[in-house]
């Protein structure tokens, strides 16, 4: 099914961001692998520190405040930290989808320009060419009419037509992998599935390697291959996504399942109570304690580590698997 | 408590603080700590050069002692600054929230007058209203304050149009709440902390404007010491005796710088963008 | 568009009206005779009547004011009073002396404003910003009249590197050279406090602009960070320039200090002159004549907008 071939290698990342007098931990020790071929899902509540995750796994810590304090992450061994050899990767055989399409296109520059700028900075082609890829890349994306809007305005697109072209300019330097970072929740309903169905198709005509990024379990279902459940800033789960669904190993995920509709299932939606640390005030001991329902005494004494589980699958979780 | 640790964290802010309260207790104290009368003559003793024995910043070209003369001084240029400050916050504050409320003929009637009264360039309002009403301290302290007026309607219109549209104030207006109580006691402490920067921002600049009008005249007049008037009487002996218009002019620019630091450091703190990152939650791209 | 602008002509009409009868009715009401003023000392009571009536000022309030009107639209403001001229050729002639230190000291202010604003506001916290935001305080906190004296003492007069007052030398050429000499020190004393104020404008439109959503979309995008910086600017743009169009207007009369400092014979310095002379005719028509180009200025930045920012349509 998957190549095993590991492409983004992320280790012990850290990203803190950096205020006056305070720090935020927003990225905190996080490990992963994404395999050639696979869909990866990482998952979490808003607030949870994803985005800040996605952005720093393309070695792109936001500005001014954000800085990575430790770790790395390489794609297929290309450090992306250092922004020389980052750059023949990001943007080029990564492209990113944003979660808001018309806060994520500059106001200021026509669709086409923002296109062909990409596919100018990671190729020597002429203008004329880069053109057409540009108006092809639209009609790749479904968009109905593509030399119009070639020469529109973001604003004067609807929000679907926004995000398609979010993934144009992302596919613009013919990736291998795409980061797609809740690309729907900004979006209508109807017009969600149909980005959506999108996506999964690109990713099978392209052979693309997708990374979902999400706050719905449902998405992670549907078409993740494993899942990483993130909570402040921390990865409190890690596996296939069968095994994380059928055996959830850290109270979190369990949560995030049981307040998660189910169509063709009676239970009660259980919502979770309460809201996300802040990241400036984060102590030791596992910061999910105040939230848990399993919670102990010994849950808030240390940091806890990442726990087996078996077959690739771990937790956070000093209630389940053994310590690794 | 914690908000004045946090507010004299930095050594720069203390030092500035340190500066603005040792000005004003001057001022207020001045009869006490000034060595000689503001006014007095000391015949023989004109232009006297800086460290002169009796008159450590030496005398102006009347031969008044220049020290006691910016110790009094101070006085007339913290009220200057302030006074118009006050009044316009007050009297835009009122015009603003209630064009804010009210929409429809008064909010109109009020956005218009505040158009007409941007068509004069703040400065020449004031020269006109001064030249116009007569000189002198009140006068001028009037004639800023009306200036400055429209600024004042405009930012808290501005602020406080969108308070409007929240639900406690909604829900205040849906149980019956007078108009005043609306505005007073719901609008008003949203929108307080901008105002006081806005308005600590102000006075260094109304302090200089003020100097400025005194300097052409308009505002005080001699032989009453204000800093500003004292660089205009000292512009004439420039060539001989060059720190007479130069020391008040320095003593000018420390305190309306120390009051920018302080001003900057209180927007910090105060201004709710900045507050909401501090310990709180990180902006929705979760 | 054109719409846009025919009722922007029709608001400006209002204001204008507004404008005319409020200095007109302030100039009447300051105390003080200006018949008493021009007529000198020894003038009877007769002499003085007949000024009176040669200036018209022994007809009713409204009746003045539709003639002042009246000759206002044609470009005939009146004589002045002290100088009996024609108070339009007045003006213009100062207008164009205190737009020469307009231009120069807004050169000055936009160089260190956008410039320093715009490195202190990418890199926050850096050397730079911490030299540009003490440079900026600095300009805010100088009285520009004190700040022209401390000029004149250094460079004028211990140093004499640049003329002490007026626009051209009495025994020079007076050419193009000899102006520019001489704008050097008024342009500097004028330019600090607007220099100051936008590169605090400028450095915080920079980090608001910086932190939007779209900046983290160009990176991921892979372009250098020179192309990011010139996106952002692009977009903090139309924030600058509105910032910069009310500096420039607001200089109109701000720089009425330096002109009075340098004996720098702009507009500033005329209509000092004339409110001390209580020159009537001269401060009415100076009051709106600078009100009408400050309106008008104002009108200009906002038609120029939607230039620069697509979003905005002029409704």
């Amino acid at each position: 099914m998957t190549d095993q071939q590991p492409m983004l290698v992320a280790r012990d990342l850290n990203m803190h961001l950096v205020f006056d007098n305070e720090v935020a931990k927003v990225v905190d020790n996080v490990s992963l692998v994404v395999r050639k071929g696979e869909v990866l899902g990482i998952v979490g509540e808003s607030g949870s520190g994803k985005s800040m995750l996605a952005l720093s796994l393309l070695g792109l810590p936001p500005q001014p405040y954000g800085k990575i304090v430790g770790g790395n992450v390489t794609y297929r061994g290309i450090d992306l930290l250092n922004p020389t050899s980052a750059r023949t990767v990001v943007g080029k055989r990564i492209g990113m989808v944003f979660e808001n399409p018309g806060a994520s296109l500059d106001p200021c520059y026509r669709i086409g320009d923002q296109i062909t700028e990409t596919i100018h900075a990671h190729e020597e082609i002429d203008k004329r060419e880069a053109r057409e890829r540009a108006i092809k890349l639209l009609t790749l994306v479904g968009i109905a009419d593509p030399v119009a809007t070639f020469s529109s305005y973001p604003h004067q697109l609807s929000g679907g037509m926004q995000q398609r072209t979010g993934i144009a300019i992302a596919l613009s330097g013919n990736p291998e992998m795409l980061v797609a970072d809740n690309p729907t929740s900004a979006l209508d309903v109807t017009i969600q599935a149909q980005i959506m169905r999108l996506i999964e198709d690109l990713r099978v005509r392209l052979g693309l390697t997708v990374v979902w990024i999400t706050n719905n379990m449902g998405i992670v279902a549907k078409v993740c291959d494993r899942v990483a459940v993130i909570y402040a800033g921390q990865i409190v789960e890690y596996g296939r996504v069968r095994d994380v669904l059928k055996n959830p190993g850290h109270p979190y995920t369990q949560a995030l399942l049981q307040a998660s509709p189910r169509i063709h299932d009676q239970q009660p939606l259980i919502p979770l109570r309460g809201n996300p640390p802040s990241f400036t005030d984060l102590g030791t001991g596992c910061r999910f304690a105040a939230r848990c329902p399993k919670v102990i005494a010994r849950c808030r004494e240390a940091d806890i580590e990442l726990r087996d589980l078996g077959a690739a699958h771990e937790a956070r979780c000093i209630l389940t698997g053994q310590s690794s | 408590m914690r908000f004045l640790k946090k507010f004299l964290s930095r050594p720069s802010t203390m030092a500035a603080s340190a500066v603005v309260v040792i000005v004003v207790l001057l001022a207020i104290m001045a009869p006490l700590v000034s060595p000689w009368d503001p006014v007095r003559v000391f015949p023989g003793l004109r232009n006297a050069s800086l460290f002169t024995p009796g008159h450590i910043l030496g005398t102006d070209q009347a031969g008044r002692d220049i020290l006691s003369r910016l110790i009094w001084g101070a006085r007339v240029t913290l009220v200057m600054g302030t006074v118009p400050v006050v009044l316009s916050m007050v009297i835009g504050t009122l015009l603003g929230l209630i064009a804010a409320y009210y929409a429809g003929a008064l909010d109109f009637a009020i956005l218009r007058l505040m158009e007409v009264l941007f068509a004069f360039p703040l400065v020449l309002l004031a020269v006109l209203a001064a030249a116009v009403f007569g000189n002198g301290m009140v006068n001028a302290m009037l004639a800023m304050a009306v200036a400055m007026v429209p600024y004042v309607i405009r930012a808290v219109y501005a602020s406080a149009k969108p308070a409007m549209e929240l639900t406690y104030v909604e829900a205040s207006i849906i149980r019956g709440a007078s108009a005043s109580h609306v505005m007073l006691a719901e609008i008003l402490p949203s929108i307080f902390p901008s105002l006081v920067v806005f308005a600590t921002s102000m006075i260094p600049l109304f302090i200089i404007f003020a100097a400025g009008l005194s300097y052409l005249g308009v505002a005080i007049q001699p032989p009453t010491p204000e800093w500003g008037l004292m660089i205009a009487e000292g512009q004439q002996v420039i060539q001989v005796a060059s720190h007479v218009p130069t020391v008040p002019g320095l003593v000018l620019l420390v305190v309306c710088f120390c009051l920018n630091v302080v001003s900057d450091r209180l927007q910090r703190e105060l201004d709710p963008r900045t507050r909401q990152r501090h310990g709180a939650r990180l902006p929705a791209s979760g | 568009m054109i719409r846009y602008i025919i009722r922007r002509g029709s608001h400006f009409v209002f204001i204008l009206f507004a404008i005319s009868v409020i200095v007109f009715l302030a100039i009447r009401m300051a105390p003080g005779d200006p018949i008493v003023h021009l007529a000198g000392p020894f003038a009877t009571a007769t002499q003085r009547a007949q000024i009176r009536t040669s200036y018209g000022l022994d007809k009713p309030l409204p009746v003045q004011y539709v003639k002042w009107v009246e000759k206002a639209v044609q470009g005939d403001l009146g004589l002045s009073m002290q100088l009996h001229v024609p108070v339009w050729g007045l003006l213009v002639g100062k207008l164009l002396n205190s737009v020469l230190l307009i231009v120069g000291s807004m050169i000055i202010a936009i160089t260190l404003g956008w410039g320093l604003g715009i490195l202190s506001g990418l890199k926050p916290g850096s050397f730079v910003d911490r030299l540009a935001q003490l440079l900026a305080i600095s300009g805010i906190s100088l009285p520009a009249f004190w700040f022209g004296m401390l000029l004149i003492i250094a460079f004028a007069i211990r140093l004499p590197w640049f003329p002490a007052s007026g626009i051209i030398s009495n025994r020079g050429s007076g050419g193009v050279g000899d102006v520019l000499w001489h704008l050097v020190l008024p342009a500097l004393a004028t330019a600090a406090l607007p220099a100051g104020i936008m590169i605090r404008l400028t450095r915080s439109t920079i980090i608001e602009t910086m932190q939007l959503p779209f900046v983290n979309a160009l990176k991921a995008k892979g372009l250098s960070n020179r192309v990011v910086t010139q996106h952002i600017i692009r977009n903090a743009m139309p924030a600058l320039l509105n910032m910069t169009g009310m500096q420039a207007g607001f200089l109109l009369t701000a720089d009425i200090f330096t002109e009075v400092v340098f004996s720098w014979p702009g507009l500033g310095f005329q209509i000092y002159t004339a409110i001390i002379a209580q020159d009537y005719m001269a401060v009415q028509g100076a009051v709106l004549f600078v009100c009408i180009i400050f309106v008008a200025l104002n009108i200009i930045v906002d038609v120029l907008r939607p230039l620069f920012d697509p979003r905005i349509r002029l409704v």
